[in-house]
């Protein structure tokens, strides 16, 4: 679903932030993707998602090469990023309309979908208000609702859990295993290690924009927890 | 303070030193203000000169030009005090910091303050230049001159950002009463142009067009001494009694104090009310129809634009202008038109050029020039959209034609039948300032996507104080205005015609630049 082919990434200045990754995803997998602060995690996933452009390497979705045809990769995944701006003119369901639009989502589709998604994340009521008057929790909610709108094939995720209360992060647990069990597949990164020992099916480990392990979760941890493997990788 | 107003100034100076980037934009800035320069020295020395020789005072000029400073200086507070004093980005990071919040509330005026000073320097000096070449003046000239243009901007800010931050408590809560806010400001600014160009017109036996444009700089001096008393102390300080600038200066020091010793005072709670929202509650899931993806981008487009009073006002007022100057000339334009029709070659002159004067009008309006750069930490969506480049280029262009055309067909359509057009001057009536509609439209985002600012904390900073929006004015103008010049030397049809087509084919290779190079700078921004 998700190919990284020795994929690097060097920023004006100098600072090479990925230096020839390659990764893959497959259908049905929950992948995370864990290292330190400036990894090089986040450059990656922008990658992925077409909001970075690059020159080495490549990266395809669902077999479509995001940097040669980037409209019809981007219509097959949804993205998550880390910090949850939006638009705050618009209400919160103005904006799941504008998504909805431009994916092509049809009129009973959409508001199936919305009705299903908002209820579960207990947003429905809060979505005639405009989102400047949203919580950082209840944009990432949004978002989140946003992004499972088109149902997508790939869902990428950066630090997906921050700002969430329990039970939204525990509602959105639920739905990324069922994008897995549809046939799709959830690339995503976290710090929090304990979620990603319980959540993954695979796990990556990045240290200075090199890939330093990865496997399924077992052959990466062994017999140790996966934080003291992290901790053991990465120091 | 020093370090609160660091933060946003000296910091960034700091941090981009070296950047080749830098160097050219303070390059290309200096050019625009040496242009700019050059062109206020010759308008103050054309009436500079004229006033010499005709009533040998030069002392309306000075009020004139310091009256201008001031009202920019009170609409721009009135349109930034919300976003820029109570509603700004990193606000709670600031208000947690252990600092009496009346040093937080001035340092926020400061960093507005800083900005019209340099406004008002700009417009006074090449003002006070021409005064002093020609009077020769003693020292003292220049003595009080220069700290009374310091403190000239003061007391209209702290106006403004009271006004403002009435305004803004008034009018939270509601999209609807948020939209009044700007009706209001709008209602305000033309009162405010009505008032001042009746007192200085209504002692004209023959109103407007019988004023002689000398006489007519006393009469507005006079009333603007009247009606805002620092421009009297201003001038009265620079050319006869020095020690009037005591006055100014602690009525402004005065002025400044107090309105950030009663903001920091309220400070909280004028920015809670400003940030409620009222909840609608539910939203009616059911309603809504699909739209395609263009209509989709457009209404979100519409959206953000009128979302933001301030971008609406920076770009609404010209359009506003246009159609209120086109209906004046439906309602009363027969005595310009007799006017005309007395004057051997008015007629001839004249008429050619009202397509070019609309299209001004259309230049004035650029939503485009901050379209990208309001996006800001939120341009991750529009880059995620599985649509193409140019697809959101043409909303952002579309905002701006749909207002710009609009206007200028209703405009067109007002003039077209006062004057009883038709043939080719209704043709070139209708289509100039279409084509300076789509010209503005595609030439704003050009330049936005050239200088982009995307890491504004209040949206002052992206639609009042940004390079591109400076820009691309300055580029409208110069297309409207040196045509409009060899208009009134040629006259005829033939300066309408070629302007019109040269306007078109610049448009068409500017929409050619954006398919390629301009989704490619979109991707790296």
């Amino acid at each position: 679903m998700l190919e990284i082919i020795n994929f690097s990434k060097t920023y004006r200045g100098g600072k090479k932030a990925v230096d020839n990754l390659t990764l893959h995803v497959e259908p049905g997998v929950i992948y995370g993707f864990i290292g330190h602060n400036g990894a090089g995690k986040t450059t990656t996933i922008r990658a992925a998602v077409g909001a970075l452009e690059f020159e080495e390497g490549d990266i395809l979705v669902n077999g479509i090469s995001i940097k040669k045809d980037p409209i019809a990769a981007k219509r097959v995944l949804a993205y998550i990023p880390d910090t949850p701006e939006l638009y705050n003119n618009l209400t919160g369901i103005k904006y799941l309309r504008f998504i909805a639009d431009v994916f092509g989502v049809t009129e009973s589709e959409r508001r199936e979908r919305i009705e299903h998604y908002a209820g579960a994340f207990e947003m429905t009521k809060q979505l005639g208000d405009p989102i400047s008057s949203y919580s950082h929790g209840m944009r990432q909610k949004l978002i989140v609702i946003s992004a499972l709108l088109h149902e997508p094939k790939l869902l990428v995720l950066d630090e997906p859990f921050v700002g969430l209360d329990p039970k939204a992060a525990f509602t959105l647990k639920g739905f990324m295993r069922e994008v897995c069990d549809k046939g799709g597949a959830i690339f995503f990164s976290t710090h929090v290690l304990d979620t990603a020992e319980k959540l993954c099916d695979r796990v990556a480990i990045i240290k200075q924009g090199r890939l330093v392990a990865e496997g399924t979760m077992d052959e990466v941890r062994g017999n140790e927890s996966l934080e003291h493997v992290f901790l053991e990788l990465t120091d | 303070m020093n370090q609160l107003i660091s933060i946003y100034f000296a910091n960034q100076l700091k941090l981009s030193k070296g950047d080749t980037k830098r160097t050219r934009r303070i390059l290309g800035g200096a050019a625009i203000a040496v242009c700019l320069m050059f062109g206020l020295i010759s308008y103050n020395l054309t009436f500079g000169i004229s006033l010499k020789q005709t009533t040998g005072n030069l002392e309306p000029l000075p009020v004139i030009m310091a009256g201008a400073s001031s009202l920019l200086a009170l609409f721009s507070a009135i349109y930034s005090a919300k976003s820029l004093i109570f509603a700004y980005k990193d606000r709670d990071m600031l208000a947690a910091l252990p600092l009496p919040r009346a040093k937080v509330v001035l340092s926020r005026v400061l960093i507005l303050y800083i900005y019209e000073l340099i406004y008002t320097f700009a417009i006074m000096l090449p003002c006070l230049g021409v005064c002093a070449a020609l009077t020769r003046p003693g020292f003292t000239f220049w003595l009080t001159a220069i700290p009374g243009c310091i403190m000239l901007p003061v007391l209209p800010l702290v106006i403004g950002c009271a006004l403002g931050a009435v305004g803004a408590v008034l009018t939270s809560g509601s999209r609807a009463m948020g939209a009044m806010r700007y009706v209001l400001i709008t209602v305000f600014a033309l009162g405010l142009m009505a008032v001042s160009f009746s007192s200085s017109f209504s002692t004209g036996e023959n109103g407007l067009l019988g004023a002689q444009p000398l006489a007519l700089i006393g009469r507005a001096s006079s009333a603007m001494r009247r009606y805002w008393p620092p421009l009297a102390w201003f001038s009265d300080a620079v050319w006869k009694y020095p020690i009037r600038l005591l006055l100014l200066a602690a009525v402004s020091v005065a002025g400044l104090f107090a309105f950030t010793s009663v903001a920091g005072k309220y400070d909280g709670l004028v920015a809670d009310r400003v940030a409620s929202v009222k909840s609608r509650g539910s939203a009616r899931l059911g309603r809504g129809k699909a739209r395609g993806v263009l209509r989709a981008l457009l209404v979100k487009e519409f959206a953000t634009y009128t979302g933001a009073p301030l971008y609406v006002f920076n770009t609404a007022f010209g359009l506003l202008l246009m159609l209120i100057a086109s209906g004046a000339f439906l309602i009363y334009g027969d005595k310009v038109i007799s006017v005309l029709v007395q004057t051997p070659g008015g007629a001839e002159a004249l008429i050619p050029a009202l397509p070019l004067a609309l299209g001004l009008f259309a230049v004035l309006s650029c939503t485009s020039a901050c379209s990208v750069s309001m996006e800001g930490s939120r341009l991750w969506i529009s880059r995620m959209l599985p649509v193409s480049r140019m697809m959101i280029f043409t909303a952002k262009m579309g905002v701006n034609f749909i207002l710009s055309a609009s206007a200028s067909l209703i405009s067109s359509i007002m003039i077209a039948a006062k004057l009883g057009a038709d043939g080719e001057f209704l043709f070139w009536l209708i289509v100039t300032p279409l084509v300076y509609s789509a010209f503005t439209s595609a030439f704003g985002l050009f330049i936005n996507l050239r200088h982009p600012k995307l890491d504004w904390t209040n949206e002052a900073a992206v639609v009042k104080q940004s390079a591109a929006v400076l820009l691309a004015m300055l580029g409208g103008f110069l297309v409207t205005l040196l045509p409009l010049g060899l208009q009134s030397a040629f006259g005829g049809f033939i300066v309408l015609r070629l302007a019109t087509v040269i306007i078109a084919i610049f448009t068409t290779l500017l929409l050619m630049w954006m398919k390629r190079r301009g989704a490619a700078l979109y991707d790296r921004l």
